[in-house]
């Protein structure tokens, strides 16, 4: 276990690197000269100059690339234009609302697929399997904030059981200002993972295993759950590692319509100010949150299936 | 291998074939009827609506459903069964439009890489890798920023981060179809490698791309919609779905419902026709192999 | 219904312990009904190893599942019955199917890499229904696990007890198959080709532990396999399928072997590899029954008694041409 989590890490310096170099290519594909942007079009050049100098934009590019990857080493992401301040402090208070967003939607898609996906493996092809079809079809279509923004309207505005929008203070208002939000990222994935958990279901229950379980008189409960539902998850855990783009993505939207303190706010708040390091060190962090998820993913898998843990 | 599963196995495919046959065409021809309304509606809309979408009406705002105005109007007293249609023009060509570089780029991509392999197939799947780190819609608004509002932003933003999908599945394909024998009769009969590639690989590893690229058409409607409803993108005054249901939000609370909904009601339904196509092709494919 | 079959099924009589009784099984293909079973019949009783026999695709593996009730989807029983010690295991709905599976007949599959669970240690699966049935804890359960593994011949069953299926070899994933099957002492074992996916010499010392255990256990066995040399070893009965119906079957199976009535049956007789002589080509089929779409669809001739509990169908012109020609070529 030890050695194949070792060579996963291994394995992920690369795409780290890239990711890191990906982003400060991108900030600096930017039309125009972020100092200029700032400060607008009328700032006197001297003004200008001084920010460039600031900034470290009037410095070669390979400087800046190096200036940049180095500070990344030390965990130093820049500062801010608009908040004068230190981006990695801004971030760490960012961060826990994000990961408990995306912790709860990840939840939530759980406990709403593995019944539904059961109950349609069961009932194979009847009105269950059409209906759950028909609600995938139409949830798969169907914008993040428009379903963040109906459940608002109905939940919070008519029925005022969550609040409309923000973080609270206390833990139990995070959890209660966090559950329409993580309950509309769920319904992003949901699709997928009850498309992928009736398939990997039915499968098992159609094979020779399960026959076998059968066959040596196994009760139903345990064939249920040691047969087919730990094989499943198997699959189910390989669809949750892939659609961990949509869960970071998702928050991004949703946060920024429940307009809670996280990440995605961040990174929008950015964008209105025209904050460059903020977007820059936003966009990157999310994709090291999504490669650090993908190797959690990959001790779930070895943790779930024998056969690619003891390889 | 049982006896069984065997007979299991030769009645299995002839069955899924007649049973889901028929519902698979359903699929197909349900999803190109919602798609062919919605795309003509789109193209037809100077002929479908006598209100422009832009022009406001201080005389008629928030009013209901009336022979006069189809679905009502707007808090500006702007038309919105207009507004839904020219909207829907911008929307779906620009969804559409931005699936097809990146179809074509990804594919040439996809199969130059799994037919070569080598270094050119490591580099090319190593940036596929650091590409898929970033999530989707965090890299396109991103973008979108740093290259500034308008049609050719979202372009180009989305080009820049959907190539990668189908470079992946071509590639898998064309690793498949690499070593067949027909392959090997082509390079034996000394065809030259890029006639080899173009004319003979991409035809038979596109079909699985052209499947993706409906579901990527409905993931593009779904990025447009949410930036112009973050107000980036495509700004106003032009109108589009996205901007419409973030004006109309507002006046949910005083039961204005349909402002937001009718909006949304258009992306679900021209989605939900697209992800038929989708899946209806698929089966085609599949049926076919 | 056919008097010889009814009598067959009355000669049996008490000592009987699993009696398949005009057993049909039909397959939905493109919404129609083909016949996959034909009133198959056919007795076990306690202590008996009965071979069946016959080409893939002759319904001897339908017969064992139909008579668990493990059939997959596309195909259902739609006449006859199967009796274990009497009582009627298939007009309950599975109720008695289910109390009976493991206790009353325990069955061996063919595969043992697809029949055994990937993700559960194979200690765990050769115990799990028989815990679950004695209520017994981790620790019980885990010794009997071992012991089960000394009994079907694992060598340093401690060591394997917590492994997985794959980390195993496939005579050894066949022997935790065995012992998840006798976990409950069953009174009757199915085997469906149990030693096909595994190599000649295992084969042997799989063969070698069913007889051990047809002496341990004193169960009856109903032993599917297209290998006639297997049946001449460990089977005293036998009955010989094809095209989904039994054509000729016999309590004394040296008597059989001696003199086969059904030209099909001497056909498959000959064509077994002999250390003298030329080989007999099987002719008519050469691996695999016709496919169902293909096959008559009215029932076949009742078997007829050939002598005492031996019965062959009588052979149609068709059968006499396919089969004998081969046979005495």
């Amino acid at each position: 276990m030890l050695r194949f989590l070792t060579r996963r890490m291994l394995l992920l310096v690369p795409v780290v690197l890239g990711v890191a170099t990906l982003t400060f290519m991108l900030m600096h594909m930017a039309p125009g000269d972020p100092a200029r942007t700032y400060l607008g079009d009328r700032a006197n050049p001297a003004a200008i100059a001084a920010l460039r100098h600031e900034w470290g934009l009037d410095q070669p590019l390979w400087r800046q690339y190096l200036n940049f990857m180095g500070g990344l080493a030390v965990g130093d992401l820049g500062r801010s234009m608009f908040f004068h301040d230190r981006i990695i402090t801004l971030l760490a208070i960012r961060l826990p609302p994000t990961l408990w967003l995306m912790a709860m939607a990840t939840l939530f898609s759980i406990v709403i697929s593995v019944p539904l996906a059961t109950w349609m493996a069961v009932s194979r092809g009847g009105a269950v399997d059409a209906g759950v079809r028909s609600f995938n079809a139409i949830a798969q279509g169907t914008p993040l904030f428009f379903t963040g923004a109906v459940l608002i309207a109905i939940f919070s505005l008519n029925l005022h059981w969550f609040p409309v929008a923000g973080y609270g203070n206390t833990v139990s208002q995070h959890i209660a200002s966090l559950i329409l939000p993580s309950l509309s990222v769920a319904l992003v994935i949901v699709p997928f993972l009850i498309r992928g958990l009736r398939g990997a279901l039915m499968d098992a229950l159609n094979s020779e295993y399960v026959n076998f379980a059968k066959a040596k008189g196994l009760n139903r409960r345990a064939i249920w759950i040691n047969y087919a539902l730990k094989n499943a998850s198997i699959t189910g855990i390989s669809i949750l590692g892939i659609q961990v783009g949509y869960l970071a993505g998702g928050s991004l939207v949703i946060e920024n319509v429940f307009a809670i303190p996280g990440m995605g706010t961040f990174l929008m708040k950015g964008i209105l100010n025209r904050d460059f390091p903020v977007v820059q060190a936003s966009a990157l962090v999310f994709a090291l949150l999504v490669i650090f998820i993908y190797l959690l993913t990959d001790i779930a898998y070895g943790l779930f299936d024998p056969r690619v843990r003891l390889k | 291998m049982t006896e069984a599963s065997q007979i299991t196995e030769r009645v299995g495919p002839m069955m899924r074939t007649s049973r889901s046959g028929r519902r698979r065409n359903q699929h197909l021809n349900f999803g190109v009827a919602i798609v062919g309304i919605v795309v003509m509606m789109a193209i037809f809309a100077p002929l479908l609506t006598r209100y422009s979408p832009i022009d406001q009406d201080f005389s008629a705002t928030l009013q209901g459903p009336s022979w006069t105005h189809l679905l009502g109007t707007d808090n500006l007293g702007r038309d919105l069964w207009s507004r839904i249609l020219y909207g829907g023009r911008i929307d779906l060509f620009l969804a559409t439009v931005a699936v097809a570089a990146p179809l074509v780029i990804g594919t040439a991509v996809g199969a130059l890489s799994g037919y070569f392999g080598g270094w050119f197939d490591v580099i090319v799947m190593r940036i596929a890798d650091i590409v898929v780190a970033f999530p989707f819609y965090v890299l396109v608004i991103s973008l979108v920023f740093i290259f500034g509002n308008g049609v050719g932003s979202i372009f180009a933003a989305i080009s820049i981060v959907s190539w990668v999908a189908y470079a992946r599945i071509v590639r898998a394909e064309a690793l498949v179809i690499r070593s067949t024998d027909f392959m090997d009769a082509l390079r034996v009969g000394g065809i030259g490698t890029v006639r080899i590639v173009f004319r003979h690989l991409v035809p038979n590893v596109v079909s699985q791309a052209i499947v993706y690229a409906m579901s990527d058409i409905v993931a593009n409607i779904g990025v447009i919609v949410t930036l112009s409803y973050f107000g980036m993108g495509i700004v106003p005054p032009t109108p589009d779905w996205g901007s419409m249901m973030a004006d109309g939000q507002p006046f949910f609370v005083g039961g204005y419902y349909g402002l937001m909904v009718i909006p949304a009601l258009a992306v679900i339904v021209t989605s939900f026709g697209l992800s038929l196509i989708g899946d209806g092709l698929a089966n085609v494919l599949r049926v076919k192999r | 219904m056919s008097e010889a079959s009814a009598r067959g099924v009355a000669q049996a009589g008490n000592d009987a312990l699993l009696e398949i009784d005009r057993l049909c099984v039909s397959a939905r293909i493109e919404g129609r009904d083909w016949q996959a079973l034909d009133n198959v019949s056919l007795t076990v009783r306690r202590g008996e190893a009965r071979g069946l026999v016959g080409e893939s695709g002759s319904g001897k593996s339908i017969t064992l599942r139909a008579a668990m009730g493990l059939l997959p989807q596309t195909l259902s029983v739609s006449s006859g019955g199967v009796r274990f010690k009497g009582s009627d295991l298939l007009t309950d709905g599975g109720k008695s199917l289910a109390a009976i599976r493991g206790t009353g007949i325990s069955m061996v599959f063919q595969e043992p890499a697809v029949a055994l669970n990937p993700v559960l240690r194979v200690g765990r699966q050769i115990v799990d229904s028989v815990a679950w049935r004695r209520g017994w804890g981790r620790k019980q359960a885990r010794e009997f696990a071992v012991e089960l593994m000394t009994q079907v011949g694992i060598r340093d069953p401690q060591r394997w007890v917590d492994a997985y299926p794959h980390q195993l070899s496939g005579g050894m994933r066949q022997r935790v198959m065995i012992a998840a099957a006798i976990a409950c002492e069953p009174e009757m074992i199915f085997c469906d080709e149990p030693t096909t996916a595994l190599d000649v010499t295992v084969q042997a010392q799989i063969l070698k532990l069913f007889k051990k255990l047809q002496d341990d256990l004193h169960a009856g066995f109903l032993y599917v396999t297209h290998d006639l040399s297997v049946v001449a070893e460990f089977c005293s009965t036998l009955s010989v399928m094809y095209a989904g119906r039994i054509v000729e079957q016999a309590d004394d199976l040296k008597a059989m072997i001696a003199a086969p009535v059904h030209p099909y049956t001497r056909a498959l007789l000959a064509s077994v590899p002999r250390i003298k002589g030329p080989t007999k080509r099987l002719k008519g089929l050469s691996s695999s029954a016709p496919p169902l779409t293909e096959r008559s669809q009215e029932p076949g001739p009742s078997l007829a008694e050939v002598g005492p509990g031996w019965q062959a169908a009588p052979a149609s012109k068709e059968e006499i041409e396919l089969f004998s020609a081969g046979g005495e070529a």
